[in-house]
């Protein structure tokens, strides 16, 4: 339990309640004191609510006790009157005798309900009373007078006392208010201070009519009763009126009652008082003072009767005011009822649309701040985008970005941060994506570089592998330059024989196609004999075709001569013999020359092919010749060239040391070359790395397809 | 009987002598537009114009080659208004004239539609030959028209 208790957990407790939980406590603090005011004030309406029904009742206990006295008083005149012998008197003792039973019933019935233990407690109750009133009302015929006015001086007192106790417990002694207070004071000593003071002097008067003897003593009694009459029964009451009326104020409410009947019954009651006084006056002067009595004692009820009258007055006057009061008093409990729990819903509702103007946007703040931490840009990009439509159109389309509400800044905030995270995330996705082809190239590119440096080293080591074998080769070349020289002058002496074996082939060559030119010579003008022989025959073959034809017309006109032309058809016939003949030996020759003719040109193809081989066998001893010439030559030009060759390999081993040095150095920068390919290469996978690392983080948030433009 | 003996269709064929009035030799023909192709051309025959027929078309189908034993046989042609008109007729192998006995001509038994101008067969020293009525061949396939 104490570990709950611990302030630290319960602020921590606190702190993690939802605002509207938070909300709802504070109210309920805020609420405590309001509520136990609430109820103060309420109760303290009700006490003066009960205050005054309390006197309500008190002034509903007086009424019967009113009738009760006035009823008393009656029966006690009514009594002595009928004791004096005064015919009439029984009806009225009995009429009386009724009244004062039903105000004594009355009085139990509403000491015994509203009035419930007010008339408890020590003295006499009212049953008591109304049982020593039932004794009294069936003994005093059969009492002496004395005991009998001792008797009714009791029940007077008790009823007196009564007044007094009612005052009391009812609370109307304790009248908080003036008006009423007033009233009060009236009704419960001024008037019934005046009326026993009327009762007692009335009393007198009858003693003293009785007893007229002591007229001194009576008259003394009678002045001073008259002057005590004249304070209390009239200036007094004059006063107390007066005060009554005029603290009658709005307060609480003019008491229509009290402004208008009360001056009524206090002019009549007046009237009757003054009256009495007169009369008791009269007494003093009065010859029959007896009489005077009597009469005084009749004004004396009457006065007695209008005081009642002004009593109940009052009491109603007082009764009024107390329920204008009670009104009153309601009524503003009412308001305030009413108001305070207006006041609490109205704060409560307030309290509640500010709770949630709060939370509602810190909510959705929230999930869009949620959304990002997941990584869903797009999600969040929605709700603000909803967010956004509702509040425009809330707004109008009045898309101002300034609020005095700090949770519409918030908002607003993160709905600027939103839009520049995704903004960002977008980039940044687009940059990571470049940087990485960037370096993917890098790597391939250092990686062909790196291929290319070993291809580099390998034909380095090639080209020294290839020098040492250019330096040996020029050290067998130098030893080679020796032996050749020698076998150059032998060479020298070779040729030289050579050439001259040539020179006489040539020449034998010369003569053969001289000879084989001769030859064609004769062809060629055996062909233009023959090409001459042919074109004879062709013109023989002509004359025999002619000379044919001439021998068919022949024959034909030796036909048509009949017998005239059997000469001329012999001659015709043996013309066309020799046509004949002479084609065929036409034939014969064409022939003999084609014959000819194929041979001679057979020939002529034969000589030629000798004559183009010859040619050729000649062409070649030339170049065979002037490959000899030049042989002897170059072989006679070779030993300076030889020196020069020696010198050249030597320089050349020279320069094989040189690359072979060169070499080793680029073998030497390629390994450095390579190493810092590879330092290269570290560092590029790092960045890739790097920026993959980059790219998987940015991974975790989706974006939103487009951009929404501002 | 007389007959000049030329070669057609690797045949010999024979015209009696006494329609012939001549053999010349090959001469270029004026060739006649729209002619057709029998009639080979025209010639200038001592100062007339003779037309040539090719015979060995109408035999052979195939056109006369410029042999040197390729020749023209100017016929006589007889006609209703009894004047000599001169046809030549071109013809390959004509060298020989062949002298045919009675007896050795002989009647063909046969009778081709299409060569109406085929006559006895008569035998020379070299072989059969072929003879030919002049008119016939002449105005076989050549409309009348045409020869006026």
């Amino acid at each position: 339990m104490s570990g709950i208790l611990k302030p630290g957990v319960i602020r921590q407790r606190f702190q993690n309640m939802r605002l509207s939980r938070m909300l709802i406590i504070s109210s309920c603090v805020f609420t405590l004191p309001i509520a136990i005011l609430l109820f103060y004030m309420i109760s303290g309406f009700n006490r003066n609510i009960d205050t005054a029904r309390r006197e309500m009742v008190g002034v509903e206990l007086m009424r019967p006790v009113v009738n009760g006295l006035r009823g008393l008083a009656t029966h006690d005149d009514l009594v002595i009157r009928f004791l004096d012998g005064e015919t009439g008197t029984a009806s009225e003792i009995n009429a009386a005798e009724r009244d004062v039973t039903s105000a004594l019933q009355e009085l139990v019935r509403v000491s015994n309900g509203p009035g419930t233990g007010m008339m408890t407690g020590s003295g006499i109750t009212p049953d008591q009373l109304l049982a020593q009133w039932s004794v009294f009302q069936g003994s005093w015929r059969s009492l002496s007078p004395h005991d009998r006015i001792q008797r009714h001086i009791a029940l007077l007192s008790v009823l007196r006392v009564m007044i007094r106790r009612i005052g009391s417990e009812s609370g109307l002694y304790l009248d908080p208010d003036l008006d009423s207070y007033c009233v009060m004071d009236l009704a419960m000593r001024i008037i019934p201070g005046s009326l026993a003071t009327m009762h007692d002097t009335q009393h007198i008067c009858q003693e003293a009519a009785e007893n007229p003897t002591d007229s001194i003593r009576i008259r003394t009694r009678l002045e001073s009763a008259a002057t005590t009459l004249h304070l209390t029964g009239i200036t007094d009451v004059q006063s107390g009126i007066a005060q009554a009326i005029s603290a009658d104020s709005a307060i609480y409410g003019i008491s229509p009652i009290l402004q208008s009947t009360l001056p009524v019954h206090l002019a009549s009651y007046l009237e009757g008082t003054q009256q009495f006084i007169h009369s008791l006056d009269a007494v003093s002067t009065s010859g029959d003072p007896v009489t005077a009595l009597k009469g005084a004692s009749n004004n004396g009820t009457g006065a007695i009767e209008s005081g009642v009258r002004l009593w109940l007055a009052s009491l109603d006057g007082l009764d009024d005011l107390l329920s204008i009061r009670v009104g009153r008093f309601a009524g503003q409990r009412l308001i305030a009822l009413l108001l305070s729990f207006g006041a609490l819903l109205i704060a409560c509702a307030m309290v509640f649309s500010i709770a949630r103007m709060i939370t509602k946007p810190l909510h959705r703040v929230t999930r869009i701040a949620t959304h990002i931490a997941r990584g869903d840009i797009r999600r969040a990009m929605i709700e603000m985008r909803d967010c956004k439509l509702r509040r425009m159109m809330s707004f109008d389309g009045r898309t101002d970005h300034s609020s005095n509400n700090e949770i519409i800044q918030l908002a607003y905030a993160v709905d600027t941060m939103t839009v520049s995270l995704q903004s960002l995330l977008t980039q940044v996705q687009s940059s990571t994506q470049l940087v990485l082809e960037a370096t993917g190239q890098i790597d391939s590119s250092s990686r062909q570089l790196e291929t290319t440096v070993v291809e580099q080293a390998a034909s380095s080591n090639q080209v020294n592998t290839t020098t040492h074998e250019i330096a040996a080769t020029a050290a067998d070349l130098a030893t080679a330059m020796g032996t050749m020289t020698m076998m150059g002058a032998t060479a020298v002496g070779h040729a030289d024989k050579g050439a001259q074996s040539l020179d006489e082939i040539r020449e034998t060559v010369h003569n053969l196609i001289a000879s084989v030119e001769v030859i064609n010579n004769r062809l060629s003008l055996i062909n233009t004999k023959t090409a001459a022989i042919s074109e004879v025959i062709v013109t023989i073959t002509r004359v025999s075709n002619q000379t044919n034809l001439l021998s068919l017309n022949a024959a034909i006109e030796a036909e048509k001569a009949g017998e005239f032309g059997a000469g001329f058809a012999i001659v015709a016939r043996e013309i066309r013999r020799l046509a004949d003949q002479t084609s065929i030996a036409a034939l014969d020759i064409e022939e003999t020359i084609n014959d000819m003719q194929n041979a001679v040109r057979e020939g002529v193809e034969g000589v030629r092919e000798y004559a183009e081989q010859a040619g050729k066998g000649s062409a070649k001893i030339e170049a065979i010749s002037g490959d000899i010439s030049g042989i002897i030559e170059s072989i006679r030009a070779i030993e300076p060239e030889f020196e020069r060759v020696n010198e050249g390999a030597q320089t050349q081993s020279q320069s094989a040391a040189q690359i072979t040095e060169a070499i080793a150095q680029l073998a030497v920068s390629t390994r450095h070359t390579k190493d810092s390919l590879l330092e290269f290469r570290g560092v590029t996978s790092r960045l890739s790395d790097a920026v993959q690392g980059l790219q998987s983080e940015i991974a975790r948030f989706t974006v939103a397809e487009e951009v929404e433009a501002e | 009987m007389m007959v000049l003996v030329f070669t057609a269709n690797g045949q010999s064929y024979g015209i009696d002598i006494g329609r012939i009035h001549e053999v010349v030799t090959l001469v270029a023909l004026r060739r006649l537009p729209h002619a057709p192709d029998c009639l080979a051309g025209l010639m200038d025959y001592h100062g007339s114009i003779v037309p040539v027929l090719d015979a060995t078309l109408l035999i052979e189908e195939r056109q006369s080659k410029p042999l040197l034993s390729t020749r023209i046989i100017i016929v006589r042609r007889k006609t209703d208004d009894n004047e000599t008109h001169y046809v030549g007729l071109l013809a390959e192998g004509v060298t020989e004239t062949v002298t045919c006995d009675d007896e050795s001509i002989r009647p063909l038994q046969v009778r081709v539609a299409d060569a109406p101008w085929l006559r006895e067969l008569a035998d020379a020293g070299g072989g059969p030959v072929q003879l030919i009525d002049v008119d016939s061949f002449v105005e076989h396939r050549v409309p009348e028209s045409l020869l006026s």
